[in-house]
């Protein structure tokens, strides 16, 4: 084990190029080569930033936002998980669904933000449908290639163990898709919140994507508090990642991915 | 092993019955299509209860299909497979099978003690009597305390231990094993027959394996049954008159040996 594997050095080094990056901006914004007009400086930013977490109403957005994102997940997200098992258990179902599935999997889930906004206005609901629809396809899809993927000797083996029905979808069936749902979720996790904004921003419903947008509308004095807000929805995604990464390190330890990737951390 | 809770199906009325009866057994893949292959064309044997069955034949000739069919994963094409008196519709709750690949058979998301547990949960033991069967059985297995380890943190060898073990948990009254010690290095080899062997006796179960490894056969075996290259037939049963205890050094340097060893050699090469 050299310096450079240690926790501290690799913290350091972290720590190290976000300041580089900052001084960067600093640098570029005091030396006026970048615009002025639509870049502020980093320190106006960050004082805006520090102000913003003090204040009320940042908070209640970024409560809205998660709000909108959290439901939509769960929503989307177990029916896709139910509807997906179902399917990959059933080879008729499958073979006769998936391709409408392939096909909705296809359609951006802007083209139907504007039909969302008419039918349920800039709302929660409206918020709520859109992530729960743009996760549910492509999760179903992972969920009914995750139950058919049961390795042929596991299935050998439950065959010979006489496994049946719950004890053998708790047992056998969902163990093996656990992967595929993982992956499935984390993906998820990470498209819900971009929808989530873009239902605020482009839709009007209230949240970090919304403040954004009246930060703009509110003209060229407000601009550090449009970079504070992006800077927030950076960190809100980098710490979604990280929740489900961490979730599926602990949850699938077992998987020679996890264990992979346990030998090299040790 | 003083285990109640599961009694053997007794066999008092007909005391010469095979365990397991094999007729004019056949198999073919893919039936009707294009790639139609028969695997097996012919096989008639019988297993006595408290038999050791070792089945050779060269590689390819249809083993593995042979051992499935005996187990009912698999549906013969014509022919009958007969287990405890009873035709073979599913696998029979007294038969267990030992697959080569411990690795995929032992589920990797459960632990050594939940492993052994699932054939246990399935035939209706109570928690209690549970973790006293799985650490007898584990013991039984030569495993210590590995019970909270799971599988993939043990070695090969002990791995197959514990799919022994977990084939072992609900006293099954017959074995199936399907080259068990092929993934495993020599030394360890000879431990897991001598294991197998010492099972076999103290439990008095039934045990069919199958090799491709002729001294292994000879060596474990009170009957071999060669098949011919696929489609496979029965090519000879050769009797093991070699006593018991056997001893890796003492059984293998046996006349008897050298010669069954000899003359099972030609039937399987002859092709
Ligand atoms: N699922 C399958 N579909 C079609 N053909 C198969 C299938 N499984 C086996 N076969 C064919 O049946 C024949 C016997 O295969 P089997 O695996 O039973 O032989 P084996 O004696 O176990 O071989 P080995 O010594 O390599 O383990 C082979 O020719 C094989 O190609
Ligand atoms: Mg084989």
């Amino acid at each position: 084990m050299t310096i450079v594997d240690t926790g501290w050095f690799r913290i350091g080094a972290r720590v190290l190029v976000v300041a580089a990056l900052l001084a960067g901006w600093q640098y570029l914004s005091a030396a006026e080569i970048l615009d002025t007009t639509s870049f502020p400086s980093m320190t106006a930013t960050m004082a805006e930033a520090g102000r913003q977490l003090q204040s009320a109403d940042l908070w209640l957005a970024v409560w809205e936002t998660v709000r909108g994102w959290g439901l939509g997940l769960l929503i989307g997200c177990s029916l896709a998980i139910v509807v997906g098992t179902l399917l990959g258990l059933n080879r008729f179902a499958y073979l006769s669904v998936i391709p409408v599935i392939e096909f909705l999997k296809t359609v951006p889930v802007i083209a139907i933000l504007p039909l969302a906004i008419v039918v349920w206005g800039a709302t929660l609901d409206m918020k709520v449908f859109l992530v729960a629809f743009g996760v549910f396809w492509p999760l179903t899809i992972q969920t009914i290639y995750g139950v058919r993927a049961v390795d042929p000797v596991v299935r050998d083996t439950a065959a010979v163990l006489r496994l049946r029905g719950l004890r053998k979808f708790l047992n056998v069936t969902l163990p093996s898709a656990a992967p595929f749902i993982a992956t499935g979720l984390r993906v998820a996790a990470a498209v819900g919140l971009i929808l989530t904004i873009i239902a605020e921003l482009i839709g009007g419903a209230p949240g970090l994507g919304l403040s954004i947008l009246t930060s703009v509308n509110a003209g060229p004095s407000r601009l550090p508090a449009t970079y504070a807000f992006i800077l927030f929805t950076g960190v809100a995604g980098v710490l979604v990642t990280s929740a489900f990464a961490y979730l599926e390190q602990r949850l699938l330890h077992w998987h020679e991915s996890q264990r992979n990737a346990a030998a090299k951390a040790a | 092993m003083s285990h109640p809770a599961v009694t053997p199906t007794s066999h008092s009325g007909t005391g010469t019955e095979p365990v397991l009866s094999v007729r004019a057994l056949q198999k073919a893949y893919n039936v009707g299509k294009p790639n139609e292959r028969l695997a097996i064309a012919d096989v008639t044997f019988d297993v006595a209860k408290g038999e050791f069955v070792c089945v050779v034949g060269p590689s390819g000739a249809g083993k593995t299909t042979l051992l499935r069919c005996l187990s009912g994963l698999l549906a013969p094409t014509s022919g009958e497979v007969r287990f405890e008196g009873a035709p073979l519709q599913e696998v029979p709750a007294r038969l267990s099978v030992v697959f080569q690949d411990y690795s995929r058979s032992l589920m990797p998301w459960l632990t050594v003690n939940r492993n052994v547990a699932l054939p246990l949960k399935v035939a209706g033991v109570a928690k209690r009597q549970r973790e006293d069967r799985i650490a007898e059985v584990l013991h039984a297995v030569g495993l210590g305390d590995v019970g909270r380890n799971y599988p993939w943190q043990l070695s090969g060898g002990m791995q197959q231990r514990v799919a022994i073990a977990r084939a072992l948990a609900h006293q099954p009254d017959m074995l199936l094993m399907d080259e068990p010690f092929a993934s495993v290095d020599a030394q360890t080899r000879f431990d897991l027959e001598d294991l197998i062997l010492k099972v076999r006796s103290d439990l008095d179960i039934t045990v069919v394996l199958v090799t491709h490894d002729i001294d292994e056969a000879v060596y474990l075996a009170d009957r071999v049954v060669v098949l011919s290259g696929a489609p496979s037939r029965v090519e000879e049963i050769v009797p093991v008159p070699l006593g018991r205890p056997r001893n890796q050094l003492v059984t293998r340097s046996e006349e008897t040996f050298a010669q069954l060893r000899r003359h099972l050699m030609e039937l399987v090469t002859a092709h």
